[in-house]
Order: structure tokens, then sequence, then C-alpha cells
């Protein structure tokens, strides 16, 4: 995935993919990787600063437990304010790329 | 942000979960990550606050530069904390002088209609602007406009005898503070008590029961803080108050000196002065029209402004005294009307002899250490310049591996604020020490409360930091125009003619800045000179003064004459005593009284002064203090009690006042207009600087003490050998004379004329020493520059020598530019200097201020040294060897 476009939207993919329970970092990107069929793939190098970023600003929360094969790992989830931030990227995001679409229909 | 915050002090912790998170990425993927270390790079930017994090980096690494360096460090660490030090010093003293309020409620919205130090009572037919009359205190509370309330307290504390009823009277008789206060003067400033209740209007009514409330330190000192002193009864002047309440424990009155021991009552003035008065007029203040003895405190109201309410006061006033003239007003008097000025001044810091004393010295010598700070700032500023030229090849790297230069700009800057913060430490230990130096220089009072407070430390860190980025911006600027490029780099190498650049424009500054000190100093030197060799109009040396006071022995005036008769018998018989006499104030104390007067047959024009400077003595008082008489004849024995009143009027007098006539036989009135019998001029008397050393000779007149008893007067003895040798002897005749006769204080004539100039010489000494410090800093700093210059040129120097130049030439090449910098540094100097001369002009005495001497002084020692600065250099460009200088290329 090209750089410019995940700038925006690296936040996104990751509320969205943690929104539905907590998840470590390599399962993130196998996550978004398969539900982009392939399409969409996260760099280590965005992904694991855009975590700390998101952390600090309070939008993810983080806790080390057991991953599925017994090795000790870093499980992240959403917070209530990741929550409110991420229905409102949602939104924005849906209101941008319909007008863009409307207007790539009409020219 | 917490997190981030914490993360910063858990570095540790942070690096060791990053690496186990990115551990177990690759466990998973069995590939490669990429680049592990940029990865964790921004992920540690991320999560902790970077410019926290870079300033720490700076910081260690600023440290581990300064260390690279200690001489520099030393350096301008020491001129650091001179600056740093002396300016946190003098802020301390301004700080306890001025800065201070009293301890009421909200000082900020208090004026007072006079915060003069002056004390007294005012009684003739002008409307003085700094004393009220008791009717206009009246006339203002029922047309006030700007108050919340106003209110009225006499313009002196009062020294009362005081008898406390159920002690014994035995021993001396007990003398107390009491202050005359308005009903509502606790309230108005807002004053809580400490036990019982304070004053209110309701007690300050003629038909009131007299109360009486005291101060917090009375009760404990007199009353042990016992709470039954409510209720009890004491008797001050023979009449008798029933104590009240004692004020909070913090308050002193409005006044910083001489806390009242006893605030009473408006009301009871007419009782309770009563004793006091020599003269009747005292008793009826409370409705004499003209007398002036108050002075009054406001509290505005809410959004009221100092200037609304002093132009309304001042209208109220001149209502208040038309009113008061009634039908009788006179052209002449509505004229004074119309000229009343009261200015109103912020009451918050109440009245402070402190203030009146220091604020000037303490503001003269602010601006001398400001002087000071700048001029070591500029010399840390040059130092660093020249440390510069070291570390460009550092910075070049730097910038050319791709570092922002603003990046460049904020490593320099904290280099150079942990420099002046280092500085700042050590300046304030530096300051602690200075402060009680000053305190004994200055002679301040133990009542100041000299400490380092909130307000100080603030000054301090803040001139540290300040100063830090002062000196540090000049380099930084520089750096961060460094060009990294090779061809550029090395056209900045130092080759050629020197260009006027920052460091030059510095030492420049620093020549002009130190001239204005040194200027400073040398006129108020020169002042000082003139003050000590004028000429007095009497002969200071060999004069015994001793302080007495008559009253503390109880005397009445009426027995006052034997007195006085007895030691002018016993006191002229002593052996070593060549003569003595008496007189109501000692030469050179400050201690005057003024009385408008009257001549009989003398009608002064509209605008003529009619003031004298009065001064009862005793017998032999010209001879003893060497004042020749110019005609007639002296004080003598004839003049007792029951004889002619004479006077003795000194040259000023009759060259104002009888300028054509013979002044012998006239006679003179205190009070106007004249009343009779008057006193006979016998004589006439050289001028003399008698009150203090500065001011012009006023009109004086001398009264026979014996005709015009004082109860408090000072002995004058002229002594054959050392004064202080005779002060037992002296002593005795008091004690034999009466033994309850106290002596009040022993000093010689040269010791007052010393005291009396003690300011001005620590002021003095204190300018030039900061002058000649001044002159140092700016000549390391020249040093430096020069150094540094010929440390970059070499090489050139070197071929010059090699095609044939000369020692002298090389020392000239050298010394042209610092006389350049040093001249440049004189021009801009002394315009700056001759302007601020204005503002030591109240210190100047006897010099003009465009003074040649201190001038060509000042110039001259800034040209002697810093061409000794520039020399140093110099010569050691002229020892350079050729062949060395070459091969060193």
């Amino acid at each position: 995935m090209p750089r410019e476009t995940l700038q925006g939207t690296l936040d996104l993919l990751i509320l969205k993919t943690l929104a539905p329970g907590s998840e470590h970092g390599y399962g993130i990107t196998c996550c978004i990787l398969n539900a982009s069929q392939n399409q969409l793939r996260v760099e280590e190098g965005s992904l694991y600063p855009a975590l700390r970023r998101m952390e600090a600003d309070g939008l993810i929360k983080a806790e080390w437990r057991a991953s599925e094969n017994n090795r000790r790992a870093r499980y992240d989830h959403v917070t209530r304010a990741g929550k409110k931030h991420l229905a409102e990227t949602v939104e924005r995001w849906r209101r941008n790329t319909a007008a863009v679409s409307s207007f790539l229909d009409f020219a | 942000m917490l997190r981030r915050f914490f993360n910063f002090f858990r570095p540790d912790h942070l690096e060791a979960e990053m690496r186990e998170e990115l551990e177990f990425h690759r466990s998973q993927t069995s590939g490669s990550l990429g680049n592990v270390t940029l990865i964790r790079d921004r992920m540690r930017d991320a999560s902790t606050i970077n410019w926290l994090e870079t300033t720490w980096r700076d910081l260690r690494y600023g440290i581990r530069q300064l260390r690279k360096a200690p001489v520099l460090v030393a350096v301008a660490m020491l001129s650091l904390a001179l600056g740093i030090g002396a300016n946190t010093a003098i802020f301390t003293l301004i700080d306890a002088v001025m800065l201070q309020s009293l301890p009421v409620r909200d000082p900020g919205h208090l004026v007072l209609f006079n915060d003069d130090i002056s004390t007294g009572v005012y009684s003739g037919d002008d409307f003085p602007s700094n004393e009220f009359s008791y009717p206009s205190f009246q006339y203002l509370q029922a047309h006030n406009d700007s108050f919340v309330s106003l209110c009225a307290f006499r313009q002196n504390t009062d020294r009362v005898v005081m008898h406390i009823a159920g002690t014994s009277e035995a021993g001396p008789q007990q003398r107390a503070n009491a202050h005359l206060v308005s009903g509502n003067y606790f309230e108005t400033l807002g004053v809580n008590a400490a036990l019982g209740r304070l004053l209110n209007t309701s007690d300050d009514t003629l038909s009131a029961a007299r109360v009486a409330v005291i101060s917090y330190g009375f009760w404990r000192d007199r009353f042990n803080l016992d709470r039954s002193v409510l209720g009890r009864s004491v008797v001050l002047n023979d009449v008798s108050f029933t104590i009240v309440g004692v004020t909070d424990s913090s308050f002193f009155g409005e006044r910083i000196e001489n806390a009242p021991d006893f605030w009473l009552p408006l009301s009871t003035q007419p009782q309770v002065l009563q004793r006091d008065a020599w003269s009747n007029s005292r008793a009826k203040w409370l409705t004499a029209r003209d007398v002036y003895w108050l002075n009054f405190m406001g509290r505005l109201k809410p959004g009221v402004s100092l200037e609304s309410a002093q132009a309304s006061v001042n209208i109220r006033l001149r209502q208040f005294y038309s009113e008061q003239a009634g039908s009788q007003l006179s052209p002449a008097t509505r004229r004074k009307i119309e000229n009343i000025h009261v200015e109103l001044k912020p009451g918050g810091g109440g009245i402070s002899g402190l203030r009146y004393l220091y604020s000037k010295p303490l503001h003269i010598l602010m601006a001398v250490v400001a002087l000071v700070l700048l001029i070591a700032c500029a010399n840390v500023a040059t130092l660093l310049l020249a440390r510069a030229s070291a570390r460009r090849q550092e910075f070049l790297a730097r910038l050319a591996l791709g570092a922002s230069r603003t990046r460049l700009l904020r490593q320099v800057l904290t280099e150079s604020v942990l420099l002046s913060v280092l500085g700042g430490m050590a300046g304030a230990a530096f300051a602690w020490w200075c402060v009680r130096l000053l305190v004994i220089l200055l002679h301040f009072p133990a009542v100041a409360k000299v400490r380092p407070d909130p307000a100080v430390l603030g000054f301090a860190v803040l001139l540290s930091v300040l100063s830090g980025i002062l000196f540090g911006i000049v380099p930084a600027i520089k750096f961060s125009r460094l060009d990294p490029r090779p061809a550029n780099a090395a056209r900045m190498a130092n080759f050629g003619h020197l260009r006027f650049t920052g460091q030059h424009a510095l030492v420049a500054l620093q020549v002009a800045l130190s001239l204005i000190l040194l200027l400073g100093a040398g006129l108020l030197v020169h002042s000082l000179l003139a003050l000590e060799n004028q000429q007095l109009g009497f002969r200071r040396e060999n004069i015994l003064l001793v302080g007495t006071d008559a009253d503390l022995a109880g005397y009445q005036p009426n027995k006052l004459f034997t007195l006085y008769r007895t030691l002018d018998e016993r006191l002229n018989q002593l052996s070593g005593v060549i003569s003595a006499s008496v007189a109501r104030f000692a030469p050179e104390s400050g201690n005057t009284s003024y009385y408008k007067f009257a001549m009989a047959g003398y009608s002064p024009g509209p605008d003529k002064k009619m003031d004298l400077s009065d001064l009862p003595v005793g017998p032999h008082f010209f001879e003893t203090l060497g004042m020749p008489l110019l005609l007639g004849r002296g004080i003598d024995a004839r003049d007792t009690p029951e004889s002619t009143p004479v006077a003795v009027v000194n040259e000023t007098f009759v060259r104002q006042y009888s300028p054509n006539q013979n002044p012998i036989g006239r006679r003179i009135s205190l009070g106007s207009p004249f009343k009779e019998p008057g006193f006979e001029i016998v004589g006439v008397v050289a001028d003399s600087k008698y009150h203090d050393l500065r001011g012009n000779v006023q009109p004086m007149g001398f009264f026979s003490i014996w005709q015009r008893p004082v109860s408090g007067f000072e002995l004058v003895l002229r002594t054959s050998g050392a004064p202080g040798g005779i002060a037992s002897e002296v002593r005795r005749v008091l004690d034999q004379t009466n033994s309850r006769l106290p002596v009040l204080n022993v000093t010689s004539l040269n010791a007052q004329v010393e005291q009396s100039l003690k300011q001005q010489k620590t002021i003095t000494s204190l300018c030039s020493i900061f002058g000649v410090l001044a002159l140092i800093l700016a000549s390391i700093g020249i040093y430096g520059t020069l150094a540094y210059s010929v440390a970059g040129r070499v090489s050139e120097i070197g071929i010059r020598m090699a095609i044939g130049a000369q020692r002298q030439n090389v020392i000239w090449l050298v010394l042209r530019d610092s006389t350049l910098l040093i001249a440049i540094g004189v021009f801009v100097g002394l315009p700056l200097a001759l302007g601020g001369t204005r503002w030591i002009k109240s210190f100047l005495f006897g010099v003009p201020a465009l003074d040649p001497l201190a001038m060509a002084g000042a110039v001259l020692l800034i040209l002697l040294l810093a061409s000794f600065a520039a020399y140093l250099p110099a010569r050691r460009a002229a020892r350079i060897d050729p062949i060395r200088a070459l091969r060193h290329e």
C-alpha cells in the first residue's frame, strides 16, 4: 500500500480491526491483509510507531498477555475515546469518499 | 500526555518493552523486519515528549562541552555570579524597602494624602498640601466622593508619660508612643483585633469614654499576653484610658518605623497633648482652622482611580477653604486657595522612612548593577564567540549531516542558559553575602525585613535565564549562519582584515558601558571631595557633643534655667575643656526647626518668604564652635529670662531682610504678624553650614536658650585633647547635677560630619567598585577578542614577518583594531554617560554635570587599561616565529 494513502487511514484501519476485541501487532497486520483481500499491507515500520502514538493519545490501551502459542505478546484494545474517534472517522471517510465518487461519476 | 511524561523518566523500561514487542512480531513472521532501529526510534518518539527528551540530551551534551573548557566556565561563572549576585542583592533591598505592603486587608486600594516622613504641625496663613486641619477632615468626610472610608491621624507619634494602674511609681518615668487616630482608622485600613475590639467612630467623640487600643508588641512585653488586660486602665499624660483591645500581631501602624504602643481617638487630643505644650495654642487643635496637624488615608471605592480621587479631593478642599474664609476672602487668599494641589499617593506601603532615605540610592545602585550585568553578559558572549571558532568544525559537520539550523540554535542556547543558571546559582550565594554587607554599609535599620522571598528568588531565576539568552543569542546566530559547503566554509576562515562583527560590537559596547559607570563614579568621588573639603563656617576639630533630655528627668519648664546655668558653670570648669556651651540641635545632626517670623518695621513683599531656621543656644556658643562674630555680640550670660529677649542672626539673614541697614537693634518675633516685645538683634555671625553639608545657607536666628528653654538639648564642648577623653568627665557632671539626666548620645563633631557623609561615601565607593569591576570585565573582553583574533591570524602574521614586517608593524597591526574598538566605545559611551549623570544629580555637590576632571579621569583610565589588555596579545603576535608559523599551516 502506497505510503500517502496509508498516512491518513492507518489509524482508521487499526481502530476498526481492534473494535471487536484486543489483538497484537502481528495479528493486526494479518487481519488488515485478509479483510482487504491482500490489497492493504501495513508495514511494521508504520504500524508500531502508530500504535505507540495512539496509545499516548488515549485511543487504545495495551496489556501483555499470553498469545495463542503461549508466548508473551502485547495486546491492544480500543478505549472509549478510541470508539468515539472511530465512529467519527468512519463517518468522515464515508462522506468524503461518497463526495469524491459522485464527483468522478459526474465528470 | 501523562504517559509520555512518565516514559521520559523510565527509558529503560520503554526500551525493553519495545524490543520484546518487535521480537514477538519477528517470531510470528519468521521474516526480516527491516530497519529495526529506525522503527524503535519512531516508536520512542511517539511514546515520549519529544522536546523534553531532546532538551535533556542537549543538557547532557552541554555539560560535557562545558567540562571541556574549565577556564571559560570559570571566567563566565565569575562574571555572571558577580552580575547576577549584585543585581539580586540590590533587588532584595529594594524589595525590603519599597515593595512590602502594610499587613492590612487589600492594601492596593489605600491612598495617602501625604507619604512623606515629615512630622509636625503647621500653623499659619498658607494652605499646606501635606498637612491638614481637623475641620477639613470633617468637611471631606461629609463630601466624600471617592472613598469607601476616609480616616485621619496625627502626622506624628507622641511620646507620652505612662502610668499603668496597679504598678509602683518608683524608678524613672515610663514613656510610651501614642498615636492619635480618627475613630474609623482601623476600619479604613482593614486591621483585625488580636484581642477585644479596635476603635470605632463612637469612641471618637468629646463625650465618649476614653478608650485606648494597644499594640501586640506592647501587650506581649508589658502584659505578658495576659487576656485580663482588657478593661485595665492606664494613665497617659495624666489622662486615664481604658484598654479595649489589642491589634493584630503583624500590624505596626501606617508608619514603617516608630511603631505606636497606643492608639487613641483624635477627640482626646486636648487632654493628651496638653502637658507637652510649651505654647498654649495646641489645646484647640480639634476646632482650630489654621492648625494643620493631620494626615489622611482613604480606601478607594471600587472602580475609582487614584487620579480621579485626587481631582475630586482637590476640588473639595478648595471649596472647603473658600467656605471657611467666607466673606473675609481676600484676593491673595483666593489665589492661594486656587493653587492648592494635593497629590494622592498609593498608601498600601504605608509611610516609610526607609523608602524615603534609601529609594534614591537603591535605584542608582540598581541601575549600576544592571549595567555591570550587561557588561558581564557581553563579556561572556565574547568568550563564547571566541570559542565558537574552535567549535566551527563540529557545527559544520552537524549541519552537513542534516541537523536543522533551529536545532543547532537550540543546542547553543541550551548551553548558554546552562552556563547562566550555573552563574545564577553562584550569584545567589554571592547575593546573600552581598546583602549582609550592604545592610551594614548602608546602615539599614533592623526594622527592614531584609530576606530572600519568592519575589527575590523569581527575580534571580528570571535574570539568569534572560542573561543566558542575552549572551547566547549572538553566538547562536553566528552558528546558524554557518555554511557547510566546503568552498564557503573555507572562505569563512579568519584571514585578512578585521571585519566589524558582532564580537567587535560587543567589545565596543563593554567599553561604552564601563565608561558610563566610571564617569558616574568619578563624579561621585569628586563630589565627596568637594563636600569634605568645603568651608563649614566653624571648626570641626576637637568638639565633643553630648545629648540629654531634661524632660526625661522630670524637669518642669520653669526649672530649666537653673539647670542650664549649673551645667554652664560646671562644664566650663572642667580641665581639658577650653569652652563649653549648649544648643538645641547639634551641628550636622540634620535636625532643624523653622519658624515663620516677622520683623518690626519691615513689610515683606508679597512673595517674600519670611522663614527662619531657629536655634536656641547657651552662652559661649560661638566661641566654642569658632564661628566668627561680624557685628555686635554673641549670646552670653547677660541673657537671662528676666532681661530683654535677644537674637543673633547670620549673614544670609542680613542680606535678605536688612540689606542696606545695620540690623543691630531691630526686633523680630517668631510667628506673624509681629508680636511685642520680640527679640532684639544684638549680633551678626558669619554664615555656616550648621544643619547639613549640602543645602544652601538659610537665614538663621540664634536665641538664648535661657530665654527660650527647651527640654532636649546638646552639650557642645571644645576640648584641648581628643574629644573622647573628656566624655566620662561630662557624664559625671551630668550625674552630679541630676542623677536622672540621661546621656542620649556621645559623639565628636568630626564623627558627626563623617556620619552625615556616610551614605554618600557608601554610594561613592560602591559605584567606584562596580566601575572598576566593569573595567576589568571589559578588559577581559578586549583581551579575549584580540587573543582569539591573533590565534586565527598566526599564518598571516607569519607571512608578513617572513616578507619583512618588523615587530612594531605587527604590534601596530593588532593594536590598530583594538584602538578603533576602544575609540568607538568611548565616542558612544561619553554622550550616554553625560545623559545618565542627571540621574545622580541629587548626589552631586559642588561639581558641574560636565565635570572635565571626572570625564578626563574616566576616559584616561579606560584607555590605559584597555590598551594594556590589547597590548598583551599584540606582543604575543610580535613574538610569532615566522618559520614555525608557516610550518604550522
